[in-house]
């Protein structure tokens, strides 16, 4: 077949080639600031590049041509396959660079594809940063086959199953598949994000007799496609990924006709290095030979250090170093010319090329890349250390970090979780300008480095705000941590409540003039028996004269109905009797101004009551009672309740917001537990 | 059916020359239940009974158990036997006819320890597309849909065309236990449902319910995912207002036993992660689809007149006792006349000469003129056709009169009735036109 692929001419027919195009560049920074100096898919996993992986699955695959998309930093990539052994004259395929630096997505690089008309038949699409070892050949016949009764199946998409819990499953890539029991086809594509409830339109179950809904699948993005997939790109300019495209052609398909299917593969290895997670997930798997034949002793690329595989999954150079009593546990790579120190132990983790490791050190689920010098007395866990790096004696690496190119670290610090560092300060320009959270990125470059130790070169890493918010939800996944969707919501809260409290102050006077006003004519209303809608009328009308926002009038009109039978000083059982009471009372008033299904006036409300229980510590003591009371009222809702609760406290006399919020815990805890149940008894 | 109940109540319609209601009971007799209460409303009390344990000499032992005749939906019946259901129990509706075996059921129900176990059928595409006899109206669609898990056993969802909107929601913490949902559409229950005793028991102390199958089945499938409502801490003040319903979990409970020897077994219904078994769901709901066999459920005319004509291929399988014979040998058929094999007629019936009958059912003491052409239909008893008739795809009530030369083609003729001569009559409803009023 080698031969074939190489002296392809016009004796064979077109159809007999298999081309393949891969997409050199994800048009994400998930592994920033790595990818600055060297592209995705040329970074290492067990010492080779994760590229060569790509393209060895390909190879094995029978593709025989292969196109490689370069975007970021093309010219090292197309360095790379020049000097690789898929430019030598046995290479089973042809590899061909095609450069464009300003592709900014998929859909651009398949729009350059079909320009270009490099696409004769079927193909196989992926990232270059894939990692299996399917068997394509008998997925693509079945495309084939599929294709030759339906001209209209564009594409094939492979899925591997991997329950949720599965390891090499990671929340980007979370998404159900509804698909057509009988036929294989996808019915409809849905990315779950961090959506609690996941809607599937009815006419999926109702034109379908047997619709398999499946939440086990992992999207391994790679997809066999048929020629007319970059045409359909082109014609539609807002695909911008394969996501989009599947949407699109699935949202059309009654117009279109055109239909996509899926393949389930079961026992195969498949995966995307998508992120650090799945780097460091898959790196493992490599090591324990989940993905064999692509394991570290089968020389994957044509350098001849090949590595000895010893037990316990220890994998060795022939010229490395070890000194004695250091302990290699289990899952470990040591590259050629490297050594490593007298009572280091190192567990899970791969060491490069050329590193040198001092003596009692201590590492474990680390990657550290080439030409890396670690000295004594160093614990690194569950880290990127990239090369050049140079970590001085006795530093501590807590999981999650980052070490990016030529950095200098040490001696005697300890980094924080999940710290990302680089060689050179941040550049200004990087960050375009999205309002950052902290404003403390000036203060970032001209900090040096004796934060990171005496000896240091090195400045923190801060990623750039992204704009697009649904990428900035799914960020949320750090490596080496595990951190739950809601702090995102809950520090957008935090802001909220500080211009809210900003604004209290400048207004002070009127507010407070507005409030006595207010809880007189609610006094009068109990004398005089006003009737509810007066009220509002009363309301509306002081808000005018004294100048209100709408925000602060949600907080007060609650504050009040609760502060009347307060003042009325009363106490313990009978107090909160009143308080009931009053709201019973004016309930519809309530609720003219705070609505159902309006988060913004019960946050307000919530807010005020807040604020209100920190002055007065009688309400303070009953506070769960009143929100769990306004909660049945259906003033409040338990999404709002839950909200709050999260909300970090920002301003001042934070200890006692924070104890304020600790007191609601069994509420909120029970809400949370209702939750569930109440949303089904709909 | 209201064209055909009007007369006779619908348990005791014939199927196969055999009123409706035999066959679950017969059904029951092969399993080997010895006991069975049988729901009846009070004006047809008399009448079943008699049928049942008179007529069809049923061994086993039968309670009637009669309800008022006002619209009582099917769990508010079950409501009514609490105390008298003293164990798990099996609820039938009279008009499923199978030949399926119950231990088919009875294994999913006891092998998932299940809370519900229930019977769905593939409908074969034939019961569908006939046209049923009577005016012709337009067919209302009711499809299920029911959610398996991945070995097809367990209902993980239902929901019928007419309660889903825009969207249907699926929640993740469900789908993060059961990722594989296998969501049919073209099955339909056969209302025959196992249950535990505790559903009963929940049944009585919940009013709202009234159907079994539109709201009961379907609030414990909902039920299974849900946690046990927890008590709000420190209630002690009593500005909390009680729930006072009762939770459908307090009813749940396992036997300790069963629930001993679950966590004793290594045995587990998932793969994936490392929680206990049906991770703590204290209700199940299985079901058990019969495929290939016969299983119908008369419900509809066009189910009714289908499973007429099914009927004679099965009932030696059902009822070997029987000795059915496709012509009684009471019967008597005249010279030159021909019965298809797929054919039943019953005792007493004369069938003229040069008369021919296919595929259809005649009842007991019917006369049969000469020349007469019966196909496809459903004659009941002491049904007189006269000379030279042609009845096709129709049913004809008792105690009706044809005279001579009628056609009668997909008609629904209601008992008592009595038609002219050289009466032609496509796609109607012959009844009473009192009885129409009232309906």
């Amino acid at each position: 077949m080698s031969g074939k692929g190489k002296h392809r001419g016009a004796d064979i027919k077109q159809e007999d080639i298999l081309q393949a195009v891969v997409i050199a560049d994800t048009f994400n920074v998930r592994f920033a600031p790595i990818t600055e100096k060297k592209p995705r898919t040329l970074l290492p996993v067990v010492n080779v590049p994760m590229l060569d992986y790509t393209l060895e699955f390909l190879a094995a695959g029978g593709i025989q041509e292969i196109f490689v998309f370069c975007c970021h930093l093309a010219d090292q990539i197309r360095t790379h396959i020049r000097n690789s052994k898929w430019n030598d004259s046995s290479s089973p395929c042809t590899v061909t660079p095609i450069l464009s630096e300003g592709c900014l997505s998929m859909g651009d690089a398949m729009r350059e594809i079909e320009d270009k008309s490099l696409i004769r038949s079927d193909f196989i699409l992926v990232y270059g940063d894939i990692v299996s070892n399917l068997d394509l050949r008998s997925i693509i016949q079945e495309h084939k086959r599929r294709r030759e009764k339906d001209k209209n199946a564009v594409m094939t998409v492979i899925m591997k199953k991997a329950p949720p819990g599965h390891c090499s499953r990671c929340r980007e890539d979370d998404s159900l598949v509804a698909m057509d029991s009988t036929n294989d086809r996808i019915l409809h594509y849905l990315k779950t994000g961090n959506q609690k409830k996941l809607q599937i339109p009815v006419e999926v179950l109702t034109d379908n007799k047997n619709v398999q809904l499946r939440y086990d699948l992992l999207d391994c993005q790679i997809s066999v496609c048929s020629p007319q997939v970059p045409a359909l790109f082109k014609d539609n300019f807002d695909y911008l990924s394969r996501d989009d495209f599947i949407k699109g052609i699935l949202m059309n398909e009654e117009v279109m006709g055109n239909t996509i299917f899926g393949k389930i593969v079961r026992d195969e290895y498949a995966a995307r290095i998508s992120n650090l997670q799945m780097y460091d997930i898959i790196s493992r798997d490599i090591m324990s030979r989940w993905t064999y034949p692509l394991v570290p002793d089968n020389s994957i690329n044509n350098h001849d250090n090949s590595l000895s595989y010893g037990r316990h999954n220890v994998y060795l150079s022939k010229d490395v170093t070890l000194a004695r009593g250091c302990i290699l546990e289990e899952n470990v790579v040591v590259g050629s010319g490297s050594s490593i120190g007298c009572n280091t132990v190192i567990s899970q983790s791969v060491i490069g090329n050329n590193c040198k490791i001092g003596e009692n050190v201590n590492i474990t689920g680390s990657y550290v890349w080439d030409d890396i010098t670690i000295e004594d007395n160093c614990v690194i866990e569950t880290s990127v250390i990239c090369d050049n790096v140079t970590v001085y004696d006795g530093v501590t690496v807590n999981p999650g970090s980052v070490i990016s190119w030529d950095v200098k670290v040490g001696p005697g610090v300890h980094l924080p979780q999940s710290c990302m560092l680089q060689s050179h300060p941040v550049d200004d320009d990087d960050d375009f300008g999205d309002d950052l959270p902290e404003a403390d990125q000036g203060q970032q470059i001209t900090e040096s480095s004796p934060d990171f130790g005496a000896k240091s070169k090195a400045y923190e890493y801060r990623a750039p705000c992204d704009s697009d918010e649904e990428d900035e939800e799914l960020r949320q996944d750090i490596w080496g941590l595990t951190l739950h969707s809601d702090d995102d919501i809950s520090s957008v809260d935090s802001h909220k409540s500080d211009e809210f409290s900003d604004e209290e102050e400048e207004m002070q006077d009127e507010v407070s003039m507005f409030y006595t006003e207010m809880i007189d004519q609610l006094r009068r209303s109990e004398e005089e028996n006003i009737s509810n809608e007066n009220m509002i009328l009363e309301i509306n009308s002081l808000k005018h004269a004294y100048n209100i926002a709408i925000k602060d009038l949600h907080g007060m009109v609650l504050k009040s109905l609760i502060d009347l039978p307060f003042r009325q000083n009363t106490d313990g059982q009978q107090l909160l009797v009143d308080i009931k009471k009053n709201l019973t009372k004016h309930l519809p008033l309530l609720k003219n101004y705070i609505k159902p299904n309006s988060t913004e006036p019960q946050m307000d409300g919530l807010m005020a009551l807040e604020e209100f229980s920190l002055q007065e510590p009688r309400i303070n003591t009953v506070l769960v009672k009143i929100l769990h009371m306004l909660y049945d009222m259906d003033v409040l809702e338990e999404q709002v309740l839950f909200r709050w609760h999260k909300s970090i406290p920002q301003a001042e006399d934070v200890p006692e917001r924070e104890r304020l919020r600790k007191q609601v815990e069994p509420l909120i805890k029970w809400l949370q537990e209702a939750e569930e149940e109440s949303s089904e008894d709909e | 059916m209201t064209d055909l109940t009007s007369k006779c109540p619908k348990a005791l319609l014939p199927v196969g020359n055999m009123p409706m209601i035999w066959y679950p009971v017969n059904m029951l007799e092969r399993a080997g239940f010895e006991e069975a209460i049988v729901i009846v409303l009070q004006s047809t009390l008399n009448e079943i009974q008699k049928t049942l344990v008179d007529i069809h000499r049923v061994k086993m032992k039968l309670l009637f158990e009669p309800i008022p005749d006002n619209d009582l939906g099917t769990a508010d019946s079950l409501r009514n036997l609490k105390g008298k259901i003293k164990t798990d129990v099996l609820v039938i509706s009279c008009d499923l006819i199978t030949d399926l075996s119950l231990h088919h059921i009875a294994n999913v129900h006891r092998t998932y320890n299940a809370s519900v176990t229930m019977l769905l059928s593939t409908v074969p595409q034939q019961y569908l597309d006939i046209a049923p006899p009577g005016v012709k109206s337009r067919k209302r669609s009711e499809k299920d849909f029911i959610g398996f898990d991945e070995r097809g056993d367990r209902v993980l969802f239902m929901a019928s065309e007419a309660d889903l909107e825009d969207t249907v929601t699926f929640r993740k913490s469900v789908l993060k236990r059961h990722p594989f949902i296998n969501i049919k559409s073209g099955l339909t229950d056969c209302h025959l449902y196992l249950m535990k005793k505790w559903v009963i028991d929940y049944l009585s102390t919940s009013q709202s319910l009234s159907s079994i199958k539109s709201e009961l089945i379907p609030y414990l499938v909902k039920k299974q995912f849900s946690k046990p409502k927890k008590e709000m801490p420190n209630t002690n003040q009593s500005v909390i207002s009680e729930d006072t319903k009762p939770d459908i979990f307090s009813f749940s409970s396992e036997d300790p036993l069963a629930q001993e020897v679950q966590e004793m077994s290594t045995w587990i219904d998932h793969q994936g992660d490392m929680e206990d078994c049906y991770h703590d769901n204290k209700i199940r709901c299985y079901a058990y689809v019969q495929d290939g066999g016969f299983c119908v459920r008369a419900n509809t005319l066009s189910a009714y007149s289908e499973s007429n004509k099914q009927i004679p291929k099965i009932l030696q399988n059902i009822a070997p006792k029987l000795e059915i014979t496709n012509i009684h040998p009471a019967a008597t058929v005249k010279n030159k006349s021909q019965v298809g094999t797929e054919c039943l007629v019953a005792e007493g019936t004369t069938l003229g000469e040069k008369s021919s009958v296919k595929r259809a059912i005649v009842g007991k003491h019917c006369k049969i003129g000469d020349k007469c052409k019966i196909a496809n239909s459903v004659i009941m008893d002491y049904v007189n056709i006269l000379d030279g008739c042609s009845v096709t795809g129709s049913i004809v009530g008792s105690n009706v009169h044809i005279h001579e030369k009628c056609e009668i083609k997909d008609c629904i003729v209601g008992a008592g009735q009595s038609l002219n001569a050289m009466g032609q009559f496509t796609n109607e409803a012959i009844v009473d036109i009192d009885k129409m009023m009232e309906i």
